[in-house]
């Protein structure tokens, strides 16, 4: 247990120091205007209009998931290109089955036109 | 490298999942296979896998444990795939119907139901929690989608929604309480993990029980045990009637398979510590699930709940800890699996467009409209309360037997006195369908030959189990687990 100890302390100083940066920035902050606060970029310019007037296409979340999808693909081709000589044959085929199965889901969501923008 | 025979025996796992790769593949192609072609080419899939799964069988006499003791093939495990894939083979055929009314795409659909089963024989067979783990989320994924298949149905969007977050949020107890355990025992191989735990727990290591009451808490969640239960009515009232089936018979017997076999096998030296746990969550559900079916008047909620008290009884049956208690929880669930698959059958034969035809007053005299179903459905509702000549009769004086047998009278009197609570909302539906005159007197039309067949081979199954239980007990006993606790 006591090899946790350090993770206690940093807990510790991580509660004390958010708590006395707060209280700080409470005790020394400027207590003007509100409204000027509250607009979504306070660089002077005056927004135009609402952020939800607008629609974002629901394909940026497709687009998103996909990627994280593909990504961690790499994340496990990384560590077997390093290893190849040591996994050898058997590594390979392991390999190329979890690459099959990838690409059955990537020709997937291609037939299905989640790749498509317009 | 593994020896490649180990190969030959995943083979069942590995032909299901090809094939549920393959349906999803092809059914993108054009216009891609269409309903029936894809219910086939499933069916038939499901079919060689069980042949495989025969030979698998044939080629393990005892227990063999594959890839360094993570996976293992015995005859518990085996009992648990052959139910695994009765139950998909008749979600199948309950859904070829439903989906063609429905209007969705349903090479997915089917593909899903595929990958979804292979992830729970992967489960039947799981010797490691990190291996229990990983084909418990194959399964969980693919319900959660599965639940939610009709994307414009705001019911089933909601049962997805609330099925997947709580279920990431009880697989995610459930990974914490594997971390803990390995923590503690240096393991996660079962086997290996309840010596570890033995000499952890010795040595008063916290993580122990911390480990096992995170662990335990994400298994009930998985068979809807109370107080792990509150996504189940949304979940099976909101999703397409075959996968509340689905859920209610395959997916509870997956979930059940794991439980079991991790509180024997891995908690097995735990079992003083276990007991108590075991027995309040049982006997609470047993009591909750039973209760709270009294007042619900749709006929899928009611089954929800219904579905939380049969897991407290199975439970039970688990507490026992004694070869009794185990045979006898496995022909429970082998003849729960027919009568819950009947009984949503029988709803699916009754539901008209959107959700009509859900509540106890569409059942009101069905049984001048359809005498043959109004048959049927009695037989599976008397099943369900657990009234001989059915299997639910013999499932549930096995699991009292046991319960006595093992010193647990007070749990098994809870469980007579909930049976006897339940015979009311049972019979409701009885009454409505024989005592009252329905607003229409238009026979149902027995137009779904496959739903048909479903219902008639669910109800002989059932009348069978309970005339004839003597070969299905034998059948239960091939799949028996030594009990490490006792």
């Amino acid at each position: 247990m006591t090899s946790y100890l350090p993770i206690l302390v940093f807990t510790l100083v991580a509660v004390l120091f958010l708590t006395a940066a707060l209280l700080a920035a409470r005790l020394l902050r400027h207590a003007g205007s509100a409204s000027m606060n509250l607009e979504p970029y306070e660089c002077g310019n005056e927004a135009l209009t609402f952020a939800h007037d607008h629609r974002f296409s629901i394909r940026y979340y497709l687009i998103a998931v996909l990627f994280v999808i593909f990504d961690v693909e790499t994340v496990f081709l990384f560590p077997w290109a390093v290893l190849f000589d040591q996994l050898a044959l058997f590594g390979f085929i392991e390999m190329m089955v979890f690459l099959a199965i990838l690409v059955v889901g990537y020709v997937y969501i291609w037939n299905r036109g989640a790749l498509r923008w317009v | 490298m593994p020896d490649p025979q180990e190969f030959l025996l995943l083979a069942p796992e590995i032909l299901l999942a090809s094939a549920g790769l393959l349906l999803l593949l092809v059914g993108t192609i054009g216009r891609g296979l269409g309903n029936r072609h894809s219910a086939v080419v499933a069916l038939a899939s499901l079919f060689l896998t069980a042949i495989d799964l025969y030979a698998v069988g044939r080629s393990v006499p005892g227990s063999r444990l594959l890839f360094h003791g993570t996976f293992v093939i015995d005859g518990f495990a085996l009992f648990w795939k052959s139910l695994i894939l009765i139950a998909t083979a008749l979600t199948i055929l309950l859904s070829i119907r439903y989906m063609e009314e429905a209007g969705y795409r349903a090479g997915e659909y089917y593909a899903l139901l595929l990958l979804a089963s292979s992830g729970m024989l992967l489960m039947a067979s799981g010797y490691s929690l990190l291996t229990i783990w990983i084909a418990l989320e194959t399964m969980a994924l693919a319900s959660y989608i599965l639940a939610g298949y009709f994307k414009r149905h705001l019911r089933s969007n909601e049962a997805a929604l609330k099925y997947f977050i709580l279920g990431a949020l009880s697989s995610g107890i459930l990974l914490y309480g594997i971390s803990l355990l390995y923590g503690a025992a240096g393991t996660v191989q079962l086997g290996e993990l309840a010596r570890g735990l033995e000499l952890a727990r010795a040595q008063g290591s916290l993580l122990v029980p911390l480990g096992w009451i995170l662990l335990s808490a994400g298994l009930f969640f998985k068979v809807a045990a109370v107080p792990f239960h509150i996504w189940t009515p949304d979940v099976y009232v909101g999703a397409p009637t075959p996968i509340t089936a689905y859920l209610a018979a395959a997916s509870k017997a997956a979930s059940f398979a794991i439980l079991i076999r991790i509180f024997y096998e891995g908690l097995g030296t735990l079992y003083g510590d276990w007991k108590w746990i075991l027995a309040g969550v049982a006997a609470a559900s047993m009591i909750w699930g039973n209760v709270a079916a009294l007042i619900q008047d749709n006929v899928k909620r009611m089954l929800a709940y219904s579905s939380i008290a049969h897991a407290g009884y199975v439970l039970m049956g688990v507490l026992a800890a004694s070869e009794i208690g185990l045979w006898s929880v496995l022909y429970y669930l082998l003849a729960y699996t027919f009568i819950t698959m009947g009984a949503f059958a029988m709803v699916l034969l009754l539901e008209r467009r959107e959700y009509a035809g859900e509540t106890c007053a569409d059942y009101a005299g069905l049984a001048q409209r359809s005498p043959f179903l109004a048959a049927m459905m009695v037989i599976f509702l008397v099943a369900l309360t657990g009234i001989p000549p059915t299997g639910g009769f013999f499932g549930k004086v096995y699991l009292f037997a046991a319960a006595v047998q093992a010193g647990w009278t007070w749990l098994a009197a809870v469980g007579v006195v909930t049976s006897a609570i339940s015979l009311y909302y049972y019979f409701r539906i009885v009454v409505y369908m024989y005592q009252t005159d329905s607003a229409e007197a238009t026979p149902v039309p027995l137009r779904a030959p496959a739903l048909v067949t479903v219902i008639t081979l669910c109800a002989v199954a059932t009348l069978v189990l309970g005339l004839y239980p003597e070969p299905f007990i034998q059948i239960a006993k091939s799949g028996l687990l030594v009990v490490a606790g006792r």
